[in-house]
């Protein structure tokens, strides 16, 4: 303490050290904030409904074609609906929030999931999503030749992004399975042709 | 580097071990205190930039207040022995 620089280090450094003690106090309080009152990674609730999948063959490698061997893309319209206004405090910087569906693959040893749809929510406000006829955002493609015939089951998964501290993340079983159909469109293959 | 040498000479407080004493423990309280007020204003507005800027200002404020060599914190300086005088007379 007996000059200018050390007396200013010595206050930065106290001052970096106390900082770590109000960065857990955040991240406790933040996480107390999602486990209570409302329990966030159990009580969250989502509803998908009239899910229309959309098959088509693609020869492009940049749909998972190999060899140009057509590969069965899936694309889907659905509705969507939730509300995530449970996930944000103070410490929530962004929620990012996606649709996903998992299946089993032929011989049932490996259950797969793949992303259709995503989004960010950076305010309270937008976080109670409506979603009617949405797009997927991602064209699908399994490891095999073929999508259809596969057992999808939907769930919305969320992540929160913080200010400080750890990511968090949880998944809302939706219930909605759904088959896709065997056939593809006729369009399509004509497409394939082409 | 005379220059610089001069600078630093400069920058060296003068010795007062009351006084640096008493700073070492003020800066522990302002610091506690400063953070425990950031973090209340944020939670209450329940915004992590607030406790940042109260956070940043508050600490701005303690280094003004002790970090400068304030005649306040240079009353007990060390005093050194005084060479005695001696009178001689000559006849």
């Amino acid at each position: 303490m007996f000059s200018l620089s050390q007396r200013f280090q010595v206050l930065i450094n106290q001052a970096v050290t106390f900082s770590v003690f109000i960065i857990a106090f955040i991240v406790a309080t933040s996480y107390i904030d999602l486990i209570y009152p409302n329990n966030v990674f159990n009580t969250g609730v989502a509803t998908v409904n009239s899910i229309k999948p959309s098959l088509s063959l693609r020869t492009s490698r940049y749909f998972g074609s190999i060899n140009s061997k057509p590969k069965e893309n899936v694309r889907l319209e659905f509705d969507l609906d939730s509300d995530l206004t449970n996930l944000f405090n103070w410490n929530t910087k962004q929620v990012f929030v996606y649709l996903t569906a998992e299946y089993n693959n032929t011989k049932n040893t490996v259950i797969n999931e793949v992303t259709f749809w995503d989004n960010i929510i950076t305010k309270q406000e937008d976080a109670v999503l409506h979603l009617e006829k949405a797009k997927s955002k991602y064209s699908v493609w399994d490891i095999s030749e073929q999508f259809s015939g596969k057992s999808l089951k939907f769930k919305l998964n969320w992540n929160i992004q913080p200010w400080v501290g750890p990511l968090t993340y949880g998944e809302i079983d939706t219930g909605y399975e759904l088959v896709v159909p065997k056939k593809v469109e006729e369009s399509s293959k004509k497409q394939r042709v082409n | 580097m005379e220059v610089f040498q001069e600078l630093s000479q400069k920058l060296v407080f003068p010795i007062d071990y009351k006084s640096q004493k008493y700073i070492g423990k003020q800066m522990n309280v302002a610091i506690a205190a400063v953070g425990i007020a950031a973090t209340v204003y944020g939670y209450m507005t329940g915004s992590i930039q607030n406790l940042l800027i109260c956070y940043i200002a508050g600490l701005l404020g303690t280094c003004i207040w002790l970090v400068p060599a304030y005649p306040a914190y240079r009353k007990h300086n060390l005093k050194f022995v005084e060479k005695p005088v001696i009178n001689i007379t000559t006849d």
